[in-house]
């Protein structure tokens, strides 16, 4: 079509012939300028969003815990370690699901493999809790790793045109500049191994589950991030990893629909013979206290040096068994 | 398929070629097959609709044409067209008031509620064809007869979904005689194009993300966040509409069509009518020479003129949407018209008595100009009335303890955006940078393209959202 453009008029093959030639100046001053963000991403490491992966994959740990803003407020590095004798990272990221933890448990695994790898589960894991746009966004924070085909499989969700977009190198980075720019000076001990104590500690009822927030009464579950679960522990074990599911109190007693999903969760633990480290505030009457918490489901820090040691005594116990892989 | 959607760049891409490679007799039915598609892909069953009001406006003109019953055929064709307006667009909030009317009447009452989606850019189409009408009522276009050229010009895919409201006698001539690529104006319309995208992509798709989360639950925020929002909505609706604009006009400019203009840095604006000089003028132009002229404009007596303006306004406002806050912020512009024309004698009086320097007074107005617009947004964005006056009352309760700040981050980003969009509509007052870039070597010109698109890249929100004024 383009060559018979040209023959047909000049002046519109002149004219693309122009815009051909600025459109590739364009992408290299595109792949120029975003090779150089990523020189510089890539050393960053401290941060309490976004440059944390970065430790991780530079950095091998032995006991790693993934989910979402709950790990990244509830496990405290320093207060396993000393338990476990192990070192310990907190992989949990603000507003981040399964797919991320996922994605990143792929990269991870590529450059090592901790001995024990904790998921603390959010009820939205496995359910449709968001649209599918929603969940490409989370995982934009993925998008400098976007050349990995797992890490691109899930940030463009097999998107022709999300692809498109993903080609793009400054476009990985995109509305990340500032931030990228405020972790690269960050200073060593800005985060405790990924954790970072949240900063308010007066309560606000602002948030829940968003399964509570849902609409539905009763939990849809999506196939998509169910499969993306069993992924997550099949990797792990295949590499050697013992994978330890858990689920992290909340400062009102759980709904019945996200009660209908931990008893899903236990099920699903049970058939994959998954380790499953419930402590729920039922069980833990003292996580109803309202000065552990910043919000409806995220403890402050005072919350997390309760929560910590109880799961590190579970956890042990779980380790000390040989039966479960 | 929004213009701010890669299937959109697939989509014109292949229309442009195509466009171009047809034999310019063939053109305008390729190019009314891409229109009908276009709308198509918003929702096959409004296809009909705008069908509809295209055949009857176009036989309505074949019947103004004949010299017989011009008023009849007139009549005809306004009704059906501003009937369908009416139905679609205010069907519901008629049935809503008259049941809370009942309600507070102690008598209920239950009317049917539709539960269609608001056709797409219906606003828009219906008063194109009723601007057709009149204009040929009045002689001052001649009736289309060629069907295929008028239904181009009702369904022109640049401007369908927000317009600019086009006027027959701009762009039905220009379908008739269609030129030969110009290299030159594909470029230029490019240019508008990128800007657009900038407006669109960087300023309103991420002033949007602070704006919707205060506008979305304003009881927990303070009257400063509130005041920001409202702010960051003033410079969101404008870069939103003002930016499907530019896209519309470049895209028109490529195949070879010249829109008419629709904003003129309205924020730089020193009086509420300047405003409308400057603020969507296919649509304040529309009202001008189809209603308030006709009302008797500002050739009758003082008080008449003030009740023209109050109701141009009032229609502008209901024009917008079925809801009480579009109808309070249409009163409002009435009420700041009527008020600013009732005051300008003893204004320049004080002023020349106080012997005001032209740059502070310069200022003044446009501070002055741009909180009350900024004041009436609020009406605008707010999901009723109810939500307005609280936020209202929040404002000016001098409550400024705290300021949301979700992210510090995205917060400077949208401070950033402001800033460029401003500089850049500052240097726009004092020259033309279009005329600026063409004088300029071809290397610096590729430089500043290359630096929008790299800044659109990295400071662009691509969720692919609506655009604000395709819900009228």
């Amino acid at each position: 079509m383009a060559a018979s453009l040209f023959t047909r008029s000049s002046r519109i093959g002149r004219f693309l012939g122009k815009l051909a030639l600025f459109i590739v100046l364009l992408i290299a001053a595109d792949f120029t300028l975003g090779k150089v963000i990523d020189h510089f991403f890539r050393k960053t490491l401290y941060g309490e969003n976004w440059s944390k992966e970065n430790w991780l994959l530079s950095r091998p740990c032995e006991v790693v815990c993934f989910g979402s803003s709950r790990t990244f407020r509830h496990y405290i590095p320093a207060v396993m370690q000393d338990s476990l004798g192990m070192t310990v990272f907190n992989a949990g990221a603000n507003g981040q699901y399964i797919f991320y933890a996922y994605a990143l448990e792929q990269l991870m695994l590529e450059r090592y493999t901790p001995k024990v790898i904790i998921l603390d589960l959010l009820p939205n894991f496995v359910t449709q809790a968001e649209s599918a746009e929603e969940e490409l966004g989370r995982m934009s924070a993925m998008a400098p790793y976007a050349d990995h085909p797992v890490v691109a499989e899930l940030l463009t969700g097999g998107q022709f045109n999300e692809k498109i977009k993903l080609r793009s190198r400054l476009y990985r980075y995109n509305s990340r500049l500032l931030s990228l720019a405020s972790n690269y000076f960050n200073t060593p001990g800005a985060t405790d191994n990924g954790f970072v104590a949240i900063g308010k500690t007066r309560f606000r009822a602002l948030h829940g589950f968003a399964d509570d927030l849902d609409k539905n009464p009763a939990p849809v579950y999506d196939p998509r991030r169910i499969a993306v679960l069993k992924a997550f522990i099949a990797s792990a074990r295949a590499r050697g990893a013992r994978v330890v599911l858990a689920f992290s109190p909340t400062v009102q007693p759980l709904s019945p629909k996200v009660e209908q999903i931990l008893a899903w969760y236990d099920q699903f633990a049970r058939e994959t013979n998954t380790a499953f480290i419930k402590i729920t505030s039922a069980a833990y009457p003292q996580f109803y206290d309202q000065s552990l918490y910043s919000d409806l489901i995220h403890m402050n820090e005072p919350g997390g040096r309760a929560y910590t040691p109880i799961f590190v005594s579970e956890l042990k116990k779980v380790l000390a068994r040989n039966t479960i892989p | 398929m929004l213009f701010n959607t890669i299937n959109f760049g697939w989509f014109f891409l292949l229309l442009a070629l195509l466009f171009f490679m047809l034999p310019q007799r063939h053109r305008w039915l390729f190019l009314l097959f891409c229109n009908l598609l276009y709308y198509f892909c918003f929702k096959a069953e409004y296809l009909v609709l705008l069908l509809i009001a295209i055949g009857v406006s176009y036989l309505c003109g074949l019947g103004m044409a004949r010299e017989k019953k011009r008023r009849f055929w007139l009549v005809l064709g306004l009704t059906v067209n501003i009937g369908i307006l009416v139905f679609f667009k205010y069907f519901n909030f008629l049935s809503h008031s008259l049941m809370d009317l009942g309600g507070t009447l102690g008598h209920p009452v239950t009317l049917p509620l539709l539960t269609w989606i608001l056709p797409v850019g219906i606003s828009f189409y219906t008063f194109t064809a009723s601007g057709y009408l009149i204009d040929v009522y009045r002689r001052k276009v001649e009736a289309e007869r060629h069907a295929g050229y008028y239904a181009a010009f009702i369904s022109f895919f640049p401007s369908i979904v927000s317009g600019p409201i086009e006027r027959a006698g701009n762009l039905l001539p220009q379908l008739r005689r269609q030129g030969e690529f110009d290299g030159a104006r594909a470029a230029a319309g490019m240019r508008l194009m990128l800007w657009g995208f900038f407006k669109k992509l960087v300023v309103a798709d991420r002033l949007a993300i602070y704006v919707n989360a205060v506008f979305g639950n304003p009881d927990p925020h303070s009257g400063a966040t509130l005041l920001v929002g409202s702010f960051f909505f003033t410079f969101q609706i404008y870069c939103d509409f003002s930016g499907y604009t530019d896209i519309a006009i470049g895209v028109a400019r490529i195949l070879g069509f010249d829109l008419m203009r629709n904003f003129n840095r309205p924020y730089f604006s020193r009086s509420i009518s300047e405003f409308w000089r400057r603020w969507h003028i296919s649509l304040s132009s529309w009202f001008r020479d189809y209603l308030y002229i006709p009302l008797g404009g500002s050739r009758v007596s003082v008080p008449r003129i003030y009740l023209n303006l109050f109701i141009v306004f009032f229609v502008s406002g209901m024009w917008h949407g079925a809801n009480w806050t579009f109808l309070v912020w249409g009163g409002l512009h009435g009420l700041y018209a009527v008020s600013s024309r009732f005051s300008q004698t003893g204004r320049d009086r004080i002023a020349a008595a106080l012997h005001v320097p032209a740059v502070v007074r310069r200022g003044w107005a446009i501070a002055v100009t741009f909180l009350l617009v900024n004041f009436a947004w609020v009406y605008f964005r707010a999901s009723d009335l109810a939500t307005a006056n609280k936020i209202m009352l929040k404002i000016f309760s001098a409550d400024y303890s705290r300021l949301f700040i979700p992210a510090m981050d995205q917060f400077i980003y949208s401070l950033v955006a402001i800033a460029l969009l401003l500089a850049v509509d500052l240097l726009q007052e004092r020259r033309s940078l279009a005329a600026w870039l063409d004088a300029r070597p071809l290397p610096l010109r590729w430089a500043v393209y290359g630096a929008v698109c790299l800044l659109i890249l990295l400071m662009g929100i691509f969720n692919g959202s609506q655009f604000i004024y395709a819900q009228f």
